[in-house]
């Protein structure tokens, strides 16, 4: 409301500020005629040159003589300008633009170009939401507080679940998730997420009951991808390569090549096709970092920035876990730089992993032991985030 | 919301153009004065409107918003906060806004200061200026939006480039914007002025302060692009005839050429059409500027982001308002009156010569800027056009301007005294033939254009000072008359007076440099001590440290002077942290007028470091004498008076008195 409020006044305020101008403008001619005056000024300076003696009195009399000269001509010209009438319609027009065509089409050019209401989000205040995670807790406690008086509540367990779900408490998640489905009856919805949380929960291992549930879930909406690959995951998992191997190229033929998931996919068909015989490891921990060396550190490309906005918050939430993951799984393998380490344990931050983050800066100060200033590096960055 | 509603002002801003195109230009046609009186109120909203707008972006930049793309493109929060500052307009949209905030900023200071022109042409004027400002602020909303948000935000942005990171950001876009754009007003005066289809008596009067004001300020962008260059490209050159400086340049040789018409027109009511030509060609040349270096036509430093997009838009605003205006010009300039008839032996005859000189340079600059580009558009052929080019048309072209300029100044208005003025300038001629034998033994120099540059230099330095000497006679009258005489002298000769001794200065440390410069590659070992140009250099040690978003390895040289120490040197090579990208930061140890510059290279297998030494002689001269230039514009910036060339009356009319009296 102030927003508009603000834009309001602006408008109102140049709008005002021509009127204002117009309405007192009177239709005076003009007050001398400009050259003659100029020329009469000029008359005066070469008079108090003269006197000075900072140009001779010669000088001073060839030069009052081509002024005069100039002046004679310029107020015979003047004499000659007529003064033109003024149409009372001006006023109309001037009045109509000022007040009609600005506010309108400032207004509407804005909608057009603008991202009306949407607001600032300065980092240090974005950082301080973050340490103020604690009152999410709160919630989580209260809301669970509600659930064991009323435990019939199924809107409850609803709002809790993806809470669960993002601060990474997956197996609370399921469990919600199946609260609710025990209220509302089956539901091919609730049970994709909760078979979704189960498999997080399990650290990437599909249980038959989470499989069952997918099939159910892939049955009711043959479109959705989702189950699909899980389903593709849990053959390769069960080492049945041959029908985990058409599962996947059935999903890769469909696919379009820049969605988030599909260089995972991608990977576990090279995987399936190189016949190794080692159980599969989670899906996650197969994704390819998504860039190597320094240029990890570089933020975001502006390609990836645009398919980051074109996604549902879903798949942006999985792409960004990816990257992060990528980075996680690099560093800790190969080590890297304090810049490297601080940009993963904000991004895990940002993500909601609070523990891992603490986790992560541990790994990082056991990489950095030997790097003085990386460890102060670490150290600011831990007290900014809240971590110890 | 700080950043929408900066959106919306910058919006605002761009249909309040739209009104201020209109009316006023319409209300001056008709004379009406309802219509003319909308022009400076909105001159005025304008500029406080893209006042806000540029302060909520910087206000994004420095608050870390990574919300906004622009902020995500060109920052980091690891950023010094100077370098957030600056880096609002180290990049394309930015700097163009900056653009904008500067050409409403003068828009509003033509609304405030010119309450006694007369209403038409203050109207026509800023009418005019509403059409440029209108350009540009449709180029910013639509191409170069800076206030495009993202969701969700990114934590880190992708930071600025690091031969940005400098103090230079801070000053030398600002200083040159203002050059370059405030030719937009005496562009909008020329058009003014045409649109009427009269020229006011005191149209120079009116002009005058706004070319000088361009005038300073684009010379001193120059001279601090021209000194971050030299200092921060690690390889010591300080002008490179690259086509971004010449983008600068041409629009400084016409301001120049401007600035000296201005004055006839002024004094003795001449040169008129050729003074409004001179305005349209600035401004013209200052847009040519603005595309060159926005389009991507050029990859440089400059060229932030290459998008044919916004290459297209520019070239539109270019050819819109050059062809426009010089339509208009040749439509309507027939109508203007001309004026004060003059002898070709004449201060008038002398600018002449001058604004002669200066175009055809200015020509030269343009075909060899552009030439090659036009080759590569239509044939695909690349060529390069380098500085030989240059030194060869554009220096000869100089040597006749420095020579006459001494005379020039001594000339009297209307008709002159060239023998006279020969005459009165042999003291200054004995001084350079002094000085320049002094200078050329000091250096030992050999060659005989080295010699001829001394020469012509001091001309121009002693010849400048000439005028004050000639006109106190300190011989004559004594030290406390002659320092009345100082005190009461005219600004304008002052400002004359510096004007040209700042160009003498430029031209002297130029000559130096080229002819006496050393430059010496090395590699060194810890401890090892070299002789450089009368110095000993020792390279002590080196080291690695960390930078608030950079990590250096610098090294330490201490330079020795017959045994004493005379400096401890520090250059170093940096690795920015986000890009990757390694920078070389040189040393400098300035001692007199003379500097050596020292910037390290690799460390070579062995440990050895390579390093460069360079021996710079006078060569702060350079950057002196546009500062003195500058100052001589800045004297002849607050003279407020009307100025009237007093001419020299014909010889008939001193004698006929002297006839006459014997009569009575």
């Amino acid at each position: 409301m102030m927003f508009w409020i603000v834009l309001a006044l602006m408008t109102a305020a140049v709008s005002l500020s021509v009127l204002v101008a117009v309405s007192r403008s009177r239709n005076k001619p003009e007050r001398e005629d400009n050259d003659v005056l100029v020329f009469r000024q000029q008359l005066t300076e070469v008079e108090d040159d003269a006197r000075t003696g900072a140009i001779s009195p010669e000088m001073a009399e060839a030069a009052r003589t081509e002024i005069s000269r100039r002046l004679l001509a310029a107020s015979r010209q003047a004499e000659q300008r007529a003064k033109k009438s003024i149409s009372p319609a001006s006023a109309i027009w001037v009045r109509l633009a000022i007040i009609v065509f600005l506010p309108l089409s400032a207004l509407a050019l804005y909608f057009y170009v603008g991202a009306p209401g949407v607001p600032d989000q300065p980092l240090a205040e974005r950082l301080a939401q973050i340490q103020r995670e604690p009152n999410l807790e709160q919630l989580i406690t209260r809301t669970e507080e509600h659930l064991v008086a009323n435990p019939d509540d199924a809107q409850g367990w609803l709002v809790l679940a993806p809470v669960y779900s993002r601060i990474g408490a997956y197996d609370k998640a399921q469990a919600a998730y199946g609260e609710a489905i025990r209220i509302i009856g089956p539901n091919p919805e609730l049970e994709l997420a909760r078979a979704e949380n189960m498999i997080f929960a399990a650290q990437g291992q599909i249980s038959a009951e989470a499989e069952a549930m997918m099939q159910r879930a892939s049955a009711a909406a043959p479109d959705q991808i989702k189950p699909k690959f899980y389903l593709a995951l849990a053959l390769g998992q069960r080492q049945e390569n041959e029908a985990a191997i058409a599962a996947w190229t059935a999903l890769l033929e469909e696919a379009d090549e820049n969605e988030p998931w599909v260089p995972v996919a991608q990977a576990q068909l090279n995987e399936l096709r190189g016949q190794t015989n080692e159980p599969q490891s989670s899906a996650l921990a197969t994704a390819p970092a998504p860039q190597e060396g320094a240029e990890a550190l570089s933020g975001p490309s502006a390609e990836e920035i645009a398919a980051a906005q074109e996604m549902t918050a879903e798949d942006r939430q999985a792409m960004i876990r990816g990257m992060v993951e990528g980075l996680e799984l690099r560093l800790t393998e190969d080590g890297g730089s304090a810049a490297e380490w601080g940009r993963l344990v904000r991004s895990l931050i940002v993500i909601g992993e609070e523990g891992k983050a603490q986790e992560m800066l541990l790994a990082a100060r056991e990489d950095l032991k030997a790097d003085q200033g990386g460890l102060e590096q670490l150290d600011a960055l831990a007290q900014t985030l809240g971590l110890n | 919301m700080i950043i929408e509603i900066g959106h919306f002002a910058l919006i605002l801003a761009l249909i309040a153009s739209v009104v201020q195109s209109v009316f006023p230009v319409w209300g001056a046609l008709k004379n009406d004065q309802r219509m003319m009186a909308v022009a400076p109120p909105l001159a005025n909203a304008q500029f406080v409107l893209v006042l806000i707008s540029f302060a909520a972006l910087t206000h994004a930049y420095l608050t870390s918003d990574f919300s906004v793309l622009n902020v995500i493109e060109n920052s980091h929060s690891d950023k010094p906060l100077i370098y957030k500052f600056s880096g609002v307009w180290g990049n394309h949209e930015g700097s163009i806004l900056l653009w904008v905030l500067i050409l409403v900023l003068f828009g509003a200071l033509v609304a405030a200061f010119s309450r006694n022109l007369p209403t038409q042409l203050r109207a026509a004027t800023l009418g005019a200026q509403g059409w440029v400002s209108f350009a540009f602020l449709i180029f910013v909303v639509f191409t170069s939006n800076p206030f495009l948000r993202v969701a969700p935000a990114p934590m880190e942005g992708r930071d600025l480039n690091p031969m940005l990171q400098d103090i230079g950001l801070a000053i030398h876009p600002p200083l040159l914007y203002v050059g370059y754009v405030g030719f937009s007003i005496v562009f909008s005066f020329a058009i003014a002025a045409l649109l009427i289809g009269r020229i006011d008596a005191a149209w120079a009067r009116w002009v005058r302060p706004w070319v000088l004001v361009s005038w300073i300020f684009l010379t001193l962008g120059i001279a601090m692009g021209s000194y971050w260059a030299y200092y921060e490209l690690g390889w010591g050159g300080w002008w490179f005839w690259d086509p971004v400086e010449n983008a600068s340049f041409m629009p400084w040789l016409t301001g120049t050429a401007l600035l000296h018409s201005a004055i006839v027109m002024e004094k003795r009511d001449a040169l008129k059409v050729w003074t409004i030509f001179l305005a349209l060609l600035t401004f013209s040349l200052s847009l040519l500027g603005t595309f060159l270096v926005r389009s991507g036509v050029l990859t440089s430093v400059h060229a932030f982001a290459v998008d044919p997009a916004r290459g297209l838009f520019i070239l539109g605003i270019l050819m819109v308002f050059v062809g426009g205006s010089l339509t208009l010009f040749a439509w309507r300039a027939p109508l203007l009156k001309t004026g004060g008839l003059f002898a070709p032996v004449s201060r008038e005859g002398a600018l002449v010569l001058n604004n002669l000189f200066l175009t055809t340079a200015t020509a030269a600059v343009f075909f060899g800027t552009l030439y090659p580009l036009a080759l590569e558009a239509f044939t695909g052929e690349k060529i390069s056009v380098g500085p030989p080019f240059f030194n060869l048309t554009f220096g000869p072209l100089m040597i006749p301007v420095l020579l006459m300029m001494p005379f020039g100044q001594l000339l009297a208005w209307k008709r002159g005294d060239a023998w006279g003025v020969t005459q009165r300038l042999t003291g200054a001629f004995f001084v350079t033939l002094v000085a320049t034998c002094l200078l050329a033994w000091f250096m030992g120099g050999t060659g005989i254009l080295a010699a001829l540059g001394f020469g012509v230099s001091f001309w121009v330095i002693f010849g400048s000072v000439w005028e004050i000497v000639d006109r106190v006679k300190p011989r004559k009258v004594g030290l406390k008359k002659a320092w009345s005489r100082f005190v009461g002298l005219p600004k304008t000769v002052y400002a004359t007076s510096l004007g040209h001794l700042g160009i003498g200065l430029t031209a002297l440390g130029i000559v130096t440099v080229s002819a006496f410069e050393t430059e010496t590659v090395l590699t060194m070992q810890t401890g090892q001590t070299q002789q450089v140009s009368g110095y000993s250099m020792t390279y002590d040690r080196t080291w690695d440290q960390r930078g608030p978003n950079f990590v250096e390895r610098v090294a330490q040289f201490t330079l020795r002077q017959d045994g004493n120490v005379a400096a401890t040197m520090m250059p170093s090579k940096r690795v920015y942290n986000v890009s990757g990208q390694p920078m070389t930061e040189a040393a400098l140890y300035t001692s007199g007028f003379s500097q050596v510059y020292i910037s390290i290279g690799d460390n070579m297998d062995d440990g050895s470091l390579v390093t460069r030494v360079y021996y710079k002689p006078l060569i702060t001269l350079i950057w002196i004498g546009t500062l003195v230039m500058s100052l001589g514009g800045f004297i002849a910036l607050i003279d407020r008076k009307l100025h009237v060339g007093a001419p020299q009356p014909a010889r008939k009319a001193v004698k006929r008195p002297v006839a006459a009296t014997p009569a009575e």
